[in-house]
Formats: structure tokens, C-alpha cells, sequence
């Protein structure tokens, strides 16, 4: 019997050994190799907004006009270096299909550029119409059934009655669509009408309507007229809107249900259906059609051929294969746990991992709205147990033990040191977040909750948060409880979306995980708007539920500032606001990984606020010896 | 082929069953499908307060009218009871409709992975049958010997380790540590699998045709099981090249290996326990005493018997062939069945996991009805006239 036993493994292991022989090369191995937690399930550029999906399109299609983002170190492998922008130019942009000259303020002698302008009645009436798409929210997070008057009043809030804005570019000669046929203006145009059109199924263009309103080809020049007074619409528009052929897509009646193989666009690659593997693998191929003058701007020598987007299961499958040299890098960002062991650790030598700072904060909201444990109708001294309670957060004591040490402590503006419009103190310095214990306990006592023997006060909160954020929960309970005697509960958030809304929106829960975001062209982003409309209706993430008159109309003020740097102001205003609520209490601002090796390709650029993988990176790789 | 014959009705015996028997069955199937169908309409509908909720990825909170568009576009502005009536109007022209997510009919989506978890599990559950029945047997004649101390081991080692831990390792540790086979999908990267569908298709169907016309001339069951095994395989070796077949087996085996482990010993443990009670009981006593010769006293008393218990697993596990190790299958980014269900229900796409569920339905009914037949087959007492 051992004898037979000992047969039936040999043979076995002789079956292993026999797969084991099947194996064969990858079809592209000289690809460049990118991990990816997902393939994009359509080509379709404006449908899905998974990284994958972005990515792709990003390398067949083509925007108005390139973002250029700050390197972390100035000077390129080339010898060149990067150009700041000046006063005039808030934002940085590349030539793509158009120059960048039409972004800038119009000149003196140039047709080109943007100049503001007073719109007609008609121009006027027609975009407040169009304002439809959007509506109010009430309390409880149920849309409005307004009347045809409260609708006016709302839509004369949102479109500005002056100071439109016109833009004319000039379109680059020597694009042509990868199938062949030529690229005109009129292909940006159609797009624009297109998404406009499409709006309910291209949901990634959505916010392009809020200041889109009309586009027209003049002598071969593009012309944009946007409903808007604010410069930051424009970036927007020029650096994410993706320009699709007119002659394919004017057949395509549902776009949403559109899976785009073979994709026909301007940009340097190909997406060929046969490289396509649905959920396994894609491979980007470069155009040899594509004009060579773009080419040496985009690429520093050859550019990379292959691009090959592999899908792997999990964070450490994505470091096993970087080790082995199976990927170069990943569209994934690491977690903070996994970064943090891959960091100094011997076993992942050879890996690097660059780091920036998310541009979200997170956040620890506290409901003072009408159903709020928070609410001062409610709860006695509520501003003060508010204040008290941010006084005992330690930011730094969280990103210790939540992240690991790798994250940034925020001032109570809500806005990382780092960005331009960071709340100042009176000598100029950064204004942080304030911990202090002792002055917290004295306002609790002032307040009316005393501690008891055991130090325990008579407060207790639930947490609303996802089951992500349950170790934050946590922490941030331990603080408190050590601090000053309160008691933190859990309470784990539903996933349903429209419970979310009501949770979010004057329902009765007394904290909640929340993150803002603040960032050179968004500023305060919805998310932490605590505006409410001119009929009294919140708008939706009314997180808090506060109704502050002056932080409304500071709002208001920053919302509708041209001139970017008074906008700055304005911003710091609305946190000095926000900071002096004690409604929104900052916790940190965690930051990105992005892992990558230089085992197949050397020459990676590290952004400031940005991935790895990024249009310097692509333009200076190559392949290591 | 004993085993085979064992299972397997012939026509005679199929003849036997009494027509009442099989029209209950039938329509007891039909009423199980009719509630399945129609719990897999309005269930996912429950888990979210506005069924559209997913379809809204991307759209700003307070676009009211981009959403109404968007119900609209899927259906989801009508009333619950009418769109079930449109989905069970559909359902009769087998009209799936289009996946949210893959842009494509669903149909299209889901028979293109169909085969893959085919490949996985229905290769690791034959291999898993097969070796469990020998492996059972073998324990239970040397009851209390090593090679039953053996099983015994291994079934409380294979049920205390979990299948996806097993897996998981076996990833860390045959694909990057000693790195002999593949970690990731079912073919090596940037190949698919080239297939001469309609080659594939005459081979397979020829072999059908041959197995039933031999079926009438011989009245032999065990044709039913093993021509049409041997159609696939020949089906198989003439439409797939011999490199990609060989690819794919390469990149099967880890995950065949790993699953069929604990099914191997699960097999064997429920044979062993089943042949042990069968042992003592007085009719094979009495085989014995009247000198039925031992062969027959193992497959046609012992075999028989013990095995009613392996017919319903079997039955359970043909069920769940589709379905397959949703684990499994993430773990080693294999395209199947059980992967695309998860990736739907994450993704809200109510178009795709309803017609995923229903065609798990649709087979798991249809396992149920084969093994009331094969039951008879064991055990004439069931449906005989």
C-alpha cells in the first residue's frame, strides 16, 4: 500500500511539473505593466469613474488643453525645467487640440483668449431655464417640490446675472482620429452639445452644465461662451472634458449603454479590442500615425509602445508582482497600514512608494441641525461641550494610531498648511488645531457636566461612520473618554444612498465621520457647504445642519469671486467661520501611496500633489537596461 | 463504468417511472422557479430605498433631472408591479436585458464565463467525486487501519482550514515564493482563448446524437454519462489549440488543486461513513451467508446503498457548478460565474445578478429533478409504479 501510495504522489507531482511546462510568455512581455484593481468594463470615456477607465481614455482621447500639475523636484532628466505660473495665468495648461493662449485673459492684439462680457436678456433667461437640472433639498434630505416662484428665486441665485465669460482658442492643425479621418473644431463642438444632450447617461460631465453655455466654430477658431464669472470653471472644461469624433458618435443613440471597444480618438494610444480582456488584462498600443511634432512634446525620445493594464486581486498580489517585476507600478493607491510595512522593510526592498497629501480632510461633524444631539434648543451650553470637545481632539495622537504616523494635522479652517488659501494667524503663520485638555474640562464644568468620581460626565455620543472608519471611531473614543469623559458609541452607517442623504441632512444623529475638501481650484467643495438657498431649502451635505447667516453669505461671497487670490481671501474667511462654529472639527489629512519600481523602467517624476504615474513620468521613462 | 451503471436509469428502467411521478416533479420545479423568479425581482429592489441609487455613480446630488433620465433610461420610473410584469415578459424571449455595467447584453456577458467556471468546477468536482469514492472505500474496508486514521486526519485538517486561506496561501507561496504556476487569471496574459465554435459545436452535438441513438439500441444508462463526456473531450481537442488548452491547464491546475482538497476528503468522509453503516446492516449479512461473491456484495449491496447519501452532495454540488468558488475565483482572478455575481451585486446591476441568480436557479432545480431519477435508479421504491 505505501508503495502504491508513494506512486499516486509521484505521479502527481509528475502532473504538476507537467502544467508546470504550459506555461508561456505574456503576448506583450516589453510592455510598460500597470496593476490595477479593475479593467475598465467599457471604453466608453465619461461613464465609468474608475482610475482604470480614466487612465485609458486619458491615452486615446484628448482634452482642450493639458493640465500641468507641480513636480516635486523643478529641474527634468532633460535638462529642462518646470515653469511656474505667473499673476496673470492662475492655472498652468499645455497646448493639446487647442492653444493654450485661449485660456488665458485676452490681450491686447490677440483674437485669442478670454474676455468678460454682460449677457442679453435672452442669453440670460435661456441659461436660468436650463438651471432645471438642479433642486433644493429639505431638512430631512427629500427633494423640494418648489412652485415656479421659489424655482426663480433659486435659479436667479445660481446663474449670474453679469461678468459672463468668453473664450476663443485656436485649434492645433495635425490632429487626426485614429481611424483616420481628420480633427475639426466642429468635434469639439459636438461633444459639447453631445454631453449637454446625453447629460443623464455621460454622469462624469454633469458638472460641466452648471456654467456651459454654448460653443460655435468662428473661422476655424473655437469660441465658449460659459455662464459663469469664476476662472476655475475653465480648467474644468479644458483638462477633463475628453473630445469625441463627431462622425462616430452622431450615431450613437444611447451612449450610456456603450462599451466603445475599438475606440476612434485623437491621443497618442490605441485600445485594440484583440488587447482587450474583459476583467483580465488590456494593452494600450502607441499610434504609428501619430504626428511626430506632438509626439516630442508628450514623450523625451521614443515613447513607450505597450502599456499594459493588468488587474490584480489585492494589495499584496500588487507588491508580490512589483518584486517579481511582473507590474511597474500600480493605479491603485496603497493603504496606510500596507505603506507603512512596506516602508524600511527588507523583504519589499527594491519597491519605492511616493506619498502626497489627499486633498480631502477628514472630518468629526457635529449635528447641531433641527434633530441634532448638538442643537442648542436641546442641548444646554451647546457651544461650549462643541468647543470642548474640539479642544481634546489630538490630531496627532489619531494619525499615530489611525495611520500609522503618516498623515497631516489641519488647521480648524478645515484646509491643509500647504494650499494658498490656509487660514492665517495675525503674524502670518499657519493657524493649527488647538488641543487642550484642561481648558476643555473647565467649559464642560462651566457648561453644566461635571465629571463624577470615576472622571465619566454625563454625555454620550454615537459616531455615525462606514465600517471603514470604525478604527477612527475608535480612536477618536479614546480620546474622549480619557480626556474628558465622554462616552463615543459606534454607529455604523447605512450604504444606502438616499439614507445617507437623510442621515447627512438634520436627521437625528450626533456625530458623524465626514471628509472636506479643499484644493487650489475647488476651495470649499459641497461637501462642507453650510449655505442654504434664498428659500430657506439646505443644499445637499448640510452635514452639520448648521444655518449660520454670516457663514452663508461668506460663502456666497467666496462662490462668486473672480479674481482667484481675493477668492483666497474670502476662503480664509469662511474658515475662520467655520473654526469659530466648533460644527466640523478637523482630524487629519491622510495621504496617497503610490508604489512603483524602477526593476523594468527608470526615470520616474514625484508630483507634489499627485500619482507617480503621471504625464512627467511618461515623458521621461525608459526602459532600464 | 460500474459506477455508471449504478447511476445512470436505462431506457427500461426510465420507462418504469410513473408519468405522475415526473409531472409532479415537474411542476413542483416550475412552482420553485415561479418563486425564485420572483423573489430575484423584488429582493434586490429591498436592499436600496431608491433602486436607481447605483446607476447614479457620478451624478451630482442635486441634478434631479439627470436622475429622472437615468430612471427613466432603466425602467426604474415605472411602478414595481409593472416593471416585474415587463421583467417576466422579457424573461420568455430570454431577453436579460443590457448589464449596466459591461455595456453589453447580459446574455452575452454571461455566457461568455460560463465555460470558465465550467472548466474550474466541474473538472475539480469530477476529480473530487472520483478520488472521494475511491479514497471513502478504501478507508472503510481498513476501518481503524492507517489509511482510515489518515482520512479521518485530513478531514479534521481540511475542515479546520478554510478553502480561501489555503488558497491564498498557496498563492504566496507556489506563485511568488517558488513561483511554478500562475497567480492571476485563466490564460497567460494578452492571450484568449481561440476557439472554433462551430467545429466544436458538430463534434459535441454529433456525440449527443450518437448517445442517444445507442441509448435506444442498447438500453445501457451508463452511455447517457460517458459519451458525452468523451463528445466534450473530443469537441474540446479539435476546436481549442493544443498550446491554449495546455495554457489554460497550467493556470487551472493551482486553483483545481487547492478546491479539490477539502472536496476530495468531504467525498471520501461521507462515502467512509456511509459504506461503515451500510457494512452492518442484516442484508449484507445475509449476502454473505448465502455466498453472494464479495464483488457483488460491494457494488451491488453495499455500493448501492451507501451511495443515496453521495447522490444528493452530487446533486448539491452540480447546483452550485456555475456558481463555483466566488472566493476561489477572486483569488486567482478567474472569469467566472461566481466573480461576475459578486462584481454585479457590488455594482448595483440588478439586469445582470437577477439573470445570474435565475440561471443558478434554473440549474439547481434541474439537479434536483436528475437526482429524484437517479434516486429511482438506487432505490426503486421512488416514483415506480
Amino acid at each position: 500500500m505505501i508503495k502504491r501510495t508513494l506512486a499516486l504522489i509521484l505521479s502527481l507531482a509528475l502532473l504538476c511539473c507537467a502544467f508546470v511546462g504550459c506555461g508561456r510568455e505574456a503576448k506583450h512581455s516589453d510592455a510598460f505593466k500597470i496593476g490595477t484593481s479593475e479593467i475598465p468594463k467599457t471604453l466608453m470615456p465619461y461613464v465609468s469613474s474608475h482610475s482604470s477607465n480614466t487612465y485609458v481614455a486619458n491615452m486615446v482621447y484628448d482634452t482642450l488643453l493639458g493640465s500641468v500639475a507641480e513636480p516635486l523636484d523643478y529641474n527634468f532628466p532633460d535638462g529642462t525645467s518646470y515653469v511656474a505660473p505667473d499673476d496673470d495665468n492662475y492655472f498652468l495648461f499645455s497646448d493639446r487640440l487647442c492653444k493654450v493662449e485661449g485660456a488665458y485673459p485676452r490681450k491686447e492684439g490677440s483674437d485669442y483668449g478670454w474676455i468678460q462680457f454682460e449677457p442679453t436678456a435672452e442669453q440670460y433667461e435661456t441659461q436660468l431655464k436650463r438651471k432645471g437640472i438642479q433642486k433644493g433639498f429639505d431638512e430631512v434630505g427629500d427633494p423640494i417640490d418648489e412652485t415656479d416662484e421659489e424655482f426663480a428665486i433659486r435659479a436667479e441665485r445660481a446663474v449670474p446675472a453679469h461678468n459672463w465669460m468668453e473664450y476663443r482658442f485656436e485649434v492645433r492643425d495635425g490632429y487626426t482620429w485614429n481611424d483616420g479621418e481628420p480633427f475639426t473644431a466642429d468635434d469639439i463642438v459636438f461633444t459639447f452639445q453631445y454631453a449637454l444632450k446625453n447629460a443623464g447617461s455621460l454622469a462624469s460631465v454633469a458638472y460641466f452644465l452648471d456654467s456651459y453655455y454654448e460653443s460655435y466654430v468662428d473661422n476655424g477658431d473655437l469660441v465658449l461662451i460659459l455662464a459663469t464669472n469664476k476662472l476655475s470653471d475653465i480648467r474644468t472644461i479644458c483638462s477633463s472634458i475628453l473630445i469625441l469624433p463627431e462622425h462616430i458618435w452622431s450615431e450613437i443613440r444611447r451612449p450610456a449603454q456603450e462599451k466603445n471597444l475599438d475606440p476612434v480618438g485623437t491621443g497618442p494610444y490605441l485600445a485594440p479590442s484583440s488587447d482587450y480582456i474583459d476583467d483580465n488584462s488590456m494593452t494600450l498600443i502607441y499610434r504609428d500615425d501619430y504626428n511626430p511634432a506632438f509626439a516630442a512634446e508628450m514623450f523625451s525620445g521614443d515613447p513607450i509602445k505597450k502599456i499594459t493594464l493588468l488587474r490584480l486581486q489585492n494589495e499584496d498580489v500588487t507588491l508580490n508582482s512589483l518584486l517579481m517585476g511582473d507590474i511597474d507600478t500600480s493605479l491603485d493607491s496603497l493603504t496606510a497600514g500596507k505603506a507603512y510595512t512596506v516602508n524600511g522593510n527588507d523583504r519589499y526592498a527594491g519597491l519605492n512608494v511616493s506619498s502626497y497629501d489627499s486633498e480631502f480632510v477628514a472630518t468629526l461633524a457635529l449635528n447641531v441641525g433641527k434633530n441634532g444631539a448638538f442643537n442648542p434648543d436641546k442641548m444646554k451650553n451647546s457651544d461650549m461641550v462643541r468647543q470642548a470637545i474640539s479642544l481634546a481632539i489630538d490630531q496627532q495622537g489619531l494619525i499615530d494610531s489611525v495611520l500609522y504616523g503618516n498623515g497631516t494635522t489641519v488647521g480648524d479652517g478645515l484646509v491643509q498648511s500647504t494650499l494658498p488659501h490656509a487660514l492665517k494667524n495675525a503674524d502670518g503663520s499657519y493657524a493649527d488645531h488647538v488641543t487642550d485638555i484642561e481648558r476643555a474640562k473647565k467649559l464642560l464644568d462651566e457648561a453644566g457636566y461635571p465629571a463624577d468620581a470615576s472622571g465619566m460626565r454625563d454625555l454620550s455620543f454615537k459616531i455615525l461612520a462606514s465600517t471603514g472608519s470604525e478604527t477612527l471611531v475608535n480612536a477618536i473614543g479614546k480620546q474622549l473618554k480619557e480626556a474628558l469623559g465622554i462616552t463615543i458609541v459606534f454607529d455604523l452607517a447605512k450604504s444606502d444612498y438616499s439614507e445617507v442623504i437623510k442621515q447627512s441632512n438634520g436627521a437625528d444623529f450626533d456625530m458623524i465621520i465626514n471628509s472636506v475638501a479643499f484644493s487650489t481650484d475647488k476651495l470649499l467643495m459641497f461637501d462642507a457647504r453650510f449655505g442654504r438657498y434664498a428659500n430657506g431649502s439646505a443644499r445637499v451635505w448640510n452635514v452639520t445642519g448648521v444655518n449660520d447667516e454670516t457663514l452663508s453669505s461668506l460663502m456666497w461671497d467666496m462662490d462668486t469671486e473672480t479674481d482667484i487670490y481675493k477668492q483666497y481671501e474670502k476662503a480664509r474667511a469662511v474658515q475662520a467661520r467655520v473654526a469659530e462654529l466648533y460644527v466640523e472639527i478637523p482630524l487629519y489629512c491622510s495621504k496617497n501611496y503610490c508604489v512603483y519600481t524602477d526593476k523594468n523602467y527608470t526615470g520616474w517624476i514625484q508630483m507634489k500633489q499627485g500619482s507617480v504615474l503621471n504625464d512627467y513620468s511618461m515623458k521621461y521613462l525608459k526602459p532600464a537596461k | 463504468m460500474v459506477f455508471c451503471k449504478l447511476f445512470i436509469p436505462s431506457t427500461k428502467e426510465v420507462i418504469k417511472i410513473k408519468p405522475g411521478f415526473i409531472l409532479k416533479k415537474l411542476l413542483v420545479s416550475l412552482g420553485i422557479l415561479f418563486v425564485v423568479i420572483t423573489l430575484n425581482f423584488f429582493l434586490p429592489r429591498l436592499i436600496y430605498a431608491d433602486p436607481a441609487t447605483p446607476y447614479y455613480a457620478g451624478v451630482p446630488e442635486d441634478a434631479i433631472a439627470l436622475r429622472a433620465a437615468i430612471r427613466e433610461e432603466y425602467g426604474f420610473d415605472k411602478p414595481m408591479i409593472i416593471q416585474y410584469f415587463i421583467y417576466l415578459g422579457k424573461l420568455l424571449t430570454l431577453d436579460f436585458g443590457v448589464s449596466y455595467i459591461y455595456k453589453e447584453p447580459v446574455f452575452n456577458v454571461m455566457f461568455k464565463r460560463i465555460p470558465w467556471s465550467l472548466v474550474l468546477s466541474l473538472t475539480t468536482m469530477l476529480i473530487a467525486v472520483f478520488s472521494g469514492i475511491i479514497i471513502g472505500a478504501v478507508a472503510a474496508k481498513n476501518r481503524g487501519k492507517w489509511q482510515d486514521r489518515t482520512v479521518l486526519g485530513m478531514s479534521t485538517l481540511t475542515t479546520a482550514i478554510p478553502t480561501f486561506w489555503l488558497a491564498m496561501v498557496s498563492v504566496m507561496l507556489f506563485a511568488f515564493m517558488i513561483p511554478v504556476f500562475p497567480y492571476r487569471g485563466a490564460m497567460t496574459e494578452g492571450y484568449v482563448l481561440q476557439m472554433n465554435g462551430a467545429l466544436f459545436g458538430i463534434v459535441f452535438a454529433a456525440a449527443i446524437v450518437l448517445t442517444v441513438v445507442l441509448w435506444f439500441i442498447f438500453h445501457r444508462g451508463w452511455l447517457n454519462f460517458t459519451l458525452p463526456i468523451i463528445g466534450l473531450i473530443a469537441a474540446v481537442a479539435v476546436s481549442i489549440p493544443f498550446d491554449d488548452i495546455a495554457d489554460v491547464a497550467y493556470h487551472a491546475a493551482l486553483p483545481i488543486i487547492v478546491t479539490a482538497i477539502g472536496s476530495i476528503i468531504s467525498y471520501a468522509m461521507l462515502v467512509r461513513n456511509s459504506m461503515i453503516s451500510v457494512v452492518n446492516e442484516d442484508y449484507i449479512l445475509t449476502a454473505r451467508a448465502k455466498g453472494v461473491p464479495q464483488k457483488d456484495i460491494l457494488f451491488r449491496h453495499t455500493f448501492r446503498n451507501a451511495l443515496l447519501p453521495l447522490v444528493t452532495n452530487i446533486g448539491l454540488g452540480i447546483s452550485g457548478l456555475l456558481g463555483g468558488s466566488v472566493l476561489i475565483e477572486q483569488i486567482f482572478t478567474w472569469p467566472g460565474m461566481g466573480t461576475l455575481l459578486l462584481e454585479a451585486n457590488n455594482s448595483g446591476d440588478f439586469q445582470l445578478s437577477q439573470a445570474i441568480l435565475l440561471l443558478f436557479a434554473v440549474v439547481t432545480i434541474a439537479a434536483n429533478f436528475i437526482t429524484d431519477l437517479i434516486y429511482h435508479k438506487l432505490d426503486p421504491r421512488v416514483g415506480i409504479a
